[in-house]
């Protein structure tokens, strides 16, 4: 059976039977990947594990460390090969033999550049230069995490976001080398 | 003092570039390793055009290639290809011996040669004589495989190439011409590789890597999927065999269309985010039509072609062949995933 003839043959042997039809548009489950609470909790959670006090004590990330950690957090079977990523960073030959492409992907990103400019237009962080800063309005960006850790969902990805922690993430793996 | 500062920032700049450089070469070589066929025969005149000014390839169209895949220098350079499929050869004896058997083989139609009762005799084809431009002969011929990772296909090779010079009449390789096996590392690594290239390769690689990826996709949850088609069978009882093989079809297709998902968001999450888009699209416009038409199976006909028009402007430019795969899968996926599907209207229905 080819591949263009199977819906068909499907549509053929529906249109000589009493079969009726339904269509349902609502029951399209959308990618929860382009669920803003979902990224919003995960981008927090993110910056709850990794960000660092700066001299006047304000949390802060790196804004490409943060694309890529959660990029990975929500793709988390990709955590292996980010950690080989990291492993083979003094090691060319070594390195040649991980992907490429993958290394590049975190970078189209542009969901999580729109999700950055949502939480800084909602008072939750603020851009300075190459950092995110924590506004540190009345905590709500540890709110946030708080009450995923305490609703204990998104196992999966702050199990990822605490193993990143391990591995060595430098600025060439920051710019996809 | 500034001579001095200089020269520290300039090793800086070649530290930190090297391995980068050596990264997409070596990984370029490991993308044209992995390709085969036409894919692989594809990407080595791609790569050929883009460094060589007056690369030409040669069509197979009327009469086969006369073993010759491209010639450039105005008809005095030659290349032949070939791209085996690795994993069908059980050890590296045979891949071995496959291929000096096809080079040996292309060698045979350059110098106009062929076996008659076991005996090498020259055979003029004319084939040659309508692709070199007129007077020219080949002075130098090269060899491309996807796997040279052993040296014991050179002898054979250089030994039949030294032979069969001497057989024959000399029309289209110079007496004195010389041969040159080029495996994907020698290539990669005679040219400077850009992402360009690299990205070329892959995607030529691409459709290979999703179709290995689907039949290792599992859907989790098939069971709106399993019971349409229970409903179906009760339907058409005469049909089992037939609805089984269309059941099998149909989850394959998903399989491809999901793998194809998962890779697009893993390594392009822009396009990830059209395709999820796109999705949507196609459930209205499919969802739409079917519910307005008085026969709606004919609808559900056409949907695919709705779904490939809708993934085309998009995806055709970089996947090609490939949308067809992921329009039927979408389509297979919307009936698994339950937005369309159909009861029985005298039976039990599942759903």
């Amino acid at each position: 059976m080819s591949i263009e003839s199977s819906v068909s043959a499907l549509a053929q042997l529906l249109a000589n039977s009493t079969a009726s039809p339904y269509a349902r548009p609502e029951r399209v489950t959308p990618s929860t990947f382009y669920d803003l609470d979902y990224r919003v909790c995960v981008v927090a959670a993110c910056f709850e594990v990794h960000a660092k006090e700066d001299e006047a004590r304000y949390r802060r990330i790196l804004s490409a460390k943060l694309k890529l950690l959660q990029f990975i957090a929500i793709r988390s079977w990709l955590f292996p090969i980010v950690r080989e990523w990291s492993a083979s960073r003094d090691d060319p030959q070594r390195s040649a033999w991980s992907s490429q492409s993958l290394r590049r992907g975190f970078l189209g990103d542009s969901m999580h550049d729109e999700v950055i400019n949502y939480m800084v237009a909602g008072g939750l962080l603020v851009k300075a230069q190459s950092h995110l800063v924590d506004a540190g309005v009345d905590f709500r960006l540890r709110d946030i995490n708080r009450n995923v850790v305490s609703s204990a969902l998104f196992a999966r990805e702050r199990k990822t976001i605490v193993d990143l922690k391990n591995l060595t993430i430098t600025n060439a793996m920051l710019e996809g080398w | 003092m500034l001579t001095g500062a200089r020269i520290p920032m300039t090793l800086c700049i070649t530290i930190a570039t090297f391995p980068t450089m050596f990264s997409i070469t070596d990984e370029y070589a490991k993308t044209l390793g992995s390709l085969t066929g036409n894919a692989f025969q594809a990407e080595v005149c791609a790569r050929l055009q883009s460094v060589i000014l007056d690369f030409q390839t040669i069509p197979a169209k009327p009469h086969g290639d006369a073993g010759l895949d491209g010639f450039s220098h105005l008809g005095r350079h030659g290349y032949c290809c070939f791209g085996p499929e690795l994993s069908t050869y059980r050890s590296n004896r045979s891949l071995e011996n496959a291929i000096i058997v096809k080079f040996r083989s292309d060698l045979r139609k350059l110098f106009e040669l062929e076996f008659k009762k076991k005996k090498l005799v020259p055979m003029p084809t004319g084939e040659m004589s309508t692709i070199l431009p007129s007077g020219k002969k080949l002075i130098h011929i090269e060899l491309i495989v996807n796997w040279f990772e052993s040296h014991r296909v050179i002898g054979p090779i250089h030994t039949a190439f030294a032979e069969y010079q001497e057989m024959s009449e000399g029309n289209f390789v110079d007496a004195e011409a010389s041969v040159k096996i080029v495996g994907p590392k020698e290539l990669a690594n005679r040219w400077t590789v850009d992402e360009i290239a690299l990205i070329r390769a892959k995607q030529k690689g691409f459709l290979k890597e999703i179709q290995d990826a689907a039949a290792s996709v599992s859907i989790a949850n098939p069971k709106d999927f399993d019971s349409k088609m229970s409903i179906l069978r009760q339907l058409r009882p005469d049909q089992l065999a037939g609805i089984d093989r269309l059941a099998e079809e149909l989850m394959l297709k998903w399989r491809t269309a999901l793998a194809f998902e998962n890779s697009l968001n893993e390594s392009m999450p822009t396009l990830h985010r059209l395709l999820e888009a796109t999705r949507s699209r196609i459930v209205t416009r499919v969802s739409e039509l079917m519910l307005a038409s008085s026969q709606p199976w004919t609808q559900l006909s056409a949907a695919e072609a709705i779904a490939h028009s809708l993934l085309e402007p998009d995806f055709g430019q970089l996947y090609g062949s490939l949308v067809s795969d992921v329009a039927a899968g979408e389509i297979a996926r919307l009936i698994g995933e339950c937005p369309i599907g159909w009861v029985n209207p005298g039976g039990a229905n599942v759903n």
